[in-house]
């Protein structure tokens, strides 16, 4: 077994008397795909914030590859390789969806105020390079289209889809995604799915949190599941699907989720 | 060339021929004026690209001012370098500003960079062995390079607009690169930003400097061409004159840094000259009323300055129906804020 590429140790935040992340722990191999689920509030977005360094830790740590990443700034993380996605969406509304995706390539690009002050031959060839991997992202995503809009002015579903071609253009070799598939069609989610697999063999490890179960147990190899801020349950998605505590955690919740989760196996219910 | 490029070509050409058609010595110093404030403008509005406001950029034209006077006058170096040195001190002195004020927020910063302001201009009147005081410095040398002596007006007026496009052509090509698509990323979204290694302190603080650069080149001419400087120019409200430029320009838009710097000096022209007509018995302080006016309206109706501002808002009225449902996703320029930062805790509803 390869030795985990992301490891998150005991990892807990509180926020006044909430525990909203606690003593999580888990790790992630190379080129995994980890789903992470559990009811709304279970503090998966936390977890998130905690790993991306947009929130600092009340405890534990995060490792990646063996060293500790917790306390670093969010863009020294980002830089790393370990690039996110937001739940609710971050675009640069008033920048094109072209703008957008070059902006993604900022990790791997290095020309700074004077190359652009000067218009140096460096800044307009880097330009190039990055327009040319702008376009091949957006290709991707079935964004092409559009790549001269204004952000602001796509759709919901089409904005995610940029949050993820942006994300992409990073070059990431962890991409965490928070709810990657809300509000895309059933056609767009399809695609999705088959965007994410084809990363994973180029070499990106993925982390998701997802609330669509047929994305989980169709992508995912492993799934975490939290619960009030635990991790209540770890494993293979069939098994998973099975877990007493996973269901008790979700029959609380709306029917919606538990349609997505119970159905698939029918048996299972206890 | 890009359609920027050939705007640039076209401005050089028009400006070139201007004192052909318009060499009174009213028209050029006016001239002269404007493309000072250009530069000025130019600078707050790459800040503006960043999402920054500056509230303090009459100081660092005053500072490039003082510095380049004194180190020509009472050092004797040549103003063809103290106008660089200065800048360059200035920068310096905007980076020593910038280290504890860009930690701030962005409306702390604004309030911070306004107390820069004040701070300085009152220096500047209180440091009467240094600064000559309330009465300034007289008998800056004129600028000379090689065997040219600036002189004239007209001398002033190509060295001032070929620094102005200079100016122009630096900040389109930053905007139009990697680091101005960092830039306008921190506008849209520092968190969005960060997310993607944008270093956002780095380059807040890159664009605070060098638009105080900018105001310093200004501030350094400006002495060395009217020979007299003295504290009045360099006050708080010469820095809302400069905001409300930008602001009219559009605090985003590098051309709106021309249109603004034109359209606002000329606009105070018509208020001094009008003004005293309307009211006959009030002083100065009816214009800054008017000017803070202009400055609430502008932030209020035309957030995204005039020339787009007016351009949205035909687009907008002739495209109506279409635009009910989105018209709340189109609102222009929204700022980042508090509600950019990551929720604590996912879905907020626990």
């Amino acid at each position: 077994m390869t030795s985990p590429l992301l490891e998150v140790h005991e990892l807990t935040r509180r926020f006044g008397g909430v525990t909203a992340v606690d003593r999580v722990t888990f790790g992630v191999r190379p080129q995994e795909i980890v789903a992470i689920i559990g009811p709304n509030g279970a503090g998966k977005t936390t977890l998130f914030n905690l790993i991306t360094g947009f929130l600092a830790p009340t405890s534990g740590e995060v490792r990646y590859r063996g060293e500790r990443i917790t306390g670093l700034p969010s863009e020294k993380i980002a830089a790393l390789g370990i690039v996110r996605t937001f739940q609710h969406l971050v675009v640069f509304g008033e920048m094109t969806v072209a703008e957008n995706v070059m902006v993604g390539c900022h990790r791997w690009t290095r020309t700074g105020l004077l190359h652009a002050a000067l218009a140096l031959p460096a800044a307009r060839r880097e330009d190039g390079e990055v327009a040319r991997a702008a376009r091949e992202v957006l290709a991707l995503v079935g964004l092409a289209a559009r790549a001269d809009d204004l952000a602001r002015d796509l759709p919901v579903g089409q904005q995610r889809l940029l949050e993820l071609a942006r994300a992409l253009a990073a070059r990431p070799t962890v991409l965490l995604l928070d709810e990657p598939t809300a509000g895309l069609s059933a056609g767009e989610t399809r695609h999705l799915l088959e965007v994410i697999r084809r990363l994973r063999e180029q070499g990106t490890t993925l982390v998701i949190i997802e609330h669509n179960m047929d994305v989980v147990m169709e992508g995912a190899d492993r799934v975490v599941v939290l619960d009030y801020g635990e991790k209540i349950a770890e494993g293979p998605p069939a098994e998973i699907q099975r877990n007493p505590r996973v269901i008790a955690a979700y029959l609380g919740e709306d029917t919606e989720t538990l349609g997505g989760l119970v159905p698939a196996e029918p048996g299972a219910a206890p | 060339m890009s359609r920027d490029g050939w705007g640039l070509v076209l401005l050089a050409a028009i400006l070139a021929a201007l004192p052909l058609v318009a060499a009174t010595a009213y028209v050029l110093t006016l001239l002269n004026v404007i493309g000072l404030y250009v530069i000025v403008t130019v600078g707050l509005i790459l800040l503006g690209c960043s999402g920054q406001v500056s509230l303090g950029q009459a100081a660092f034209y005053g500072l490039g001012a003082y510095a380049s006077a004194l180190l020509s006058r009472d050092l004797g170096w040549s103003p063809g370098l103290t106008i660089p040195a200065a800048t360059l001190l200035v920068a310096a002195g905007a980076y020593l500003v910038g280290l504890p004020t860009l930690r701030l927020a962005e409306h702390f910063f604004v309030l911070a960079t306004l107390a820069v302001g004040i701070i300085v201009n009152v220096l500047m009147v209180q440091m009467v062995p240094l600064t000559g005081g309330a009465s300034g410095l007289r008998d800056i040398p004129p600028l000379q390079l090689g065997g040219l002596r600036f002189t004239s007006d007209l001398h002033y007026y190509y060295l001032i607009w070929a620094l102005a496009l200079l100016a122009l052509a630096v900040a389109r090509n930053i905007t139009s690169h990697r680091t101005g698509r960092a830039l306008r990323a921190i506008l849209g979204s520092e968190v969005g930003a960060a997310a993607l290694g944008v270093e956002v302190a780095r380059y807040r603080m890159q664009v605070f400097v060098l638009s105080a650069a900018y105001a310093a080149v200004a501030g350094a001419v400006y002495a060395h061409y009217i020979r007299f400087i003295s504290p009045s120019p360099f006050s708080l409200y010469a820095s809302l004159f400069f905001l409300i430029m930008a602001v009219v320009g559009g605090l985003t838009n590098i051309w709106g840094g021309l249109f603004g710097a034109v359209a606002v000096t000329l606009l105070d022209q018509v208020v001094r000259a009008q003004l005293p007509r309307v009211f006959p018995r009030v002083g100065g302080e009816y214009q800054t009323a008017i000017y803070g006016i202009l400055l609430v309206v502008i932030m209020i109706f035309f957030p995204s300055g005039i020339v787009r501002g007016t351009l949205d808002l035909r687009r907008a009225l002739v495209r109506v129906p279409h635009r009910i449902g989105t018209a709340r996703a189109r609102s222009p320029d929204r700022r980042p804020g508090l509600g950019d930062s990551p929720r604590p805790a996912d879905g907020g509803t626990p």
